[in-house]
């Protein structure tokens, strides 16, 4: 029996940020839509000139664009705002394009969100040893993880897995500033701040040669100046 | 990314042009000579709870007589972030109303985001389920999350002259003639807490606003 199958929740929508990957989509979606119906699923391309739309049409499957190419956290934002304010989302599970997540941990996700409806966040949480996961990534996760827990005083065990399911309350209630992809981790920071739970669910790692689009010393010291600049503002403004 | 405050207010009043002017004259002109019923719910009373946080939802065709029959309670009405919507804010002000510029189709989230706070501040809020552009009478499950996310109630309002010019626009904008009868039909509010099946609480929440505002 397949996960659709399984009946998929009218208001849980998977989201998936994407860049130039055209190709990749047509490897990931097939496997998608084997678990997820069609209008369940939202593609938001980050102002690719690869003829993702047209991927998109070809499964039938929703895709929202950003003309120019801005940043994931630019196209996740483009991607919420069509899918609560024209779908009425909830809930919205977030899955990189780059079929590095495995659509067999969807439901993982389904049941978290059951036994958790008030939650923030539930956010994917990788297998961090060699072989899994190469050894630069592992390094700069544990330290970005570590770091973020100290400045939200929660455990944060994976800062930077992009599968998650965000609740539509969170997403409603805290705008995000920046366009990248700090934006994953600012929005933990805000959900902490607000009081929204932020848990973690075991996920899989498939990881491929796939070209990333991260830059590691440049983007970590991006993201360091984001979530020190987002720790400040989040002082200053909320009691 | 975050969005700034996008309610008209923080634009400060738009100036009337022809088009906004002359609506603005017709509809203050001929609202004098209308005059109005109320039918319905008592539960809640818009012209007199003022401070609990309502959404009010009508079709997009009924704009105007009931923009003008809420003149003096002011609310806050959600109206497109395009020329049409400067022209609706700009009579909207002139009637006490404040709006929050955006659609189901330009800036969706920062909307929300700003009826929720909307609400929070126990002001009432108007949204039009099938504006800006339609399709005519067709719910959208905007105001639906909303109200669940907030807990506020949804009044499902209807106006209905006996006697209106209909226009051949995509809504059917209804201008009810001079001196006819009004009757406001203000429908049993939808409770988030009536849907309570996870999974399909909008779905069901929407189906039920549509129902509601249909005759």
């Amino acid at each position: 029996m397949t996960q659709h199958q399984l009946q998929w929740p009218a208001d849980t929508f998977v989201l998936v940020p994407a860049y130039k990957a055209a190709a990749a989509l047509n490897v990931l979606l097939p496997k998608l839509l084997n678990a997820v119906p069609a209008s369940n699923v939202c593609v938001a391309d980050d102002g690719s000139r690869d003829g993702t739309p047209q991927v998109c049409g070809g499964f039938d499957v929703a895709c929202v664009s950003n003309p120019v190419n801005k940043g994931k956290g630019a196209a996740l934002e483009q991607g919420f705002s069509h899918l609560m304010g024209d779908k009425g989302a909830s809930w919205i599970i977030t899955m990189d394009a780059d079929g590095q997540h495995a659509v067999a941990d969807l439901p993982v996700f389904l049941r978290s969100i059951a036994e958790m409806p008030d939650a923030g966040i539930i956010a994917g949480r990788r297998t961090m040893r060699p072989g899994a996961m190469p050894l630069s990534r592992i390094c700069s996760n544990m330290l970005t993880s570590r770091f973020l827990s100290l400045l939200t005083g929660k455990r944060i065990l994976d800062s930077q897995c992009g599968f998650r399911a965000y609740s539509g309350r969170l997403l409603a209630a805290a705008p995000c500033r920046f366009e990248r992809f700090e934006m994953e981790s600012e929005i933990i920071m805000r959900a902490c701040r607000l009081g929204f739970s932020v848990n973690f669910v075991n996920v899989q790692t498939l990881y491929f040669s796939t070209q990333s689009h991260i830059s590691h010393v440049a983007d970590t010291l991006r993201w360091l100046r984001a979530v020190i600049t987002i720790f400040l503002e989040l002082r200053r403004t909320t009691p | 990314m975050q969005s700034p405050d996008n309610t008209a207010a923080a634009g400060g009043i738009i100036p009337l042009d022809l088009v906004s002017g002359s609506a603005w004259v017709l509809g203050s002109v001929l609202g004098r000579t209308w005059r109005f019923s109320i039918e319905g719910t008592r539960e809640i009373d818009p012209f007199r709870d003022r401070d609990k946080g309502v959404i009010f939802c009508f079709w997009h065709s009924q704009i105007l007589p009931l923009a003008y029959i809420f003149r003096g309670v002011g609310v806050t009405a959600v109206v497109s972030a395009s020329k049409d919507g400067d022209r609706a804010t700009a009579v909207a002000q002139r009637w006490n109303h404040d709006t929050i510029r955006g659609s189901s189709s330009r800036g969706q989230l920062a909307v929300i985001r700003q009826c929720i706070r909307t609400l929070a501040g126990g002001r009432n809020v108007v949204i039009i389920p099938d504006g800006p552009r339609g399709p005519r009478e067709e719910v959208k499950p905007g105001a639906a999350m909303i109200a669940l996310m907030t807990n506020a109630p949804v009044v499902p309002v209807r106006a209905i002259p006996r006697r209106a010019w209909r226009l051949n626009s995509w809504d059917g904008f209804v201008i009810p003639k001079p001196f006819t009868h009004i009757t406001v039909d203000f429908k049993a509010p939808l409770h988030p807490s009536q849907f309570t099946e996870a999974g399909t609480r909008v779905e069901q929440f929407t189906r039920s606003l549509q129902e509601a505002l249909l005759p």
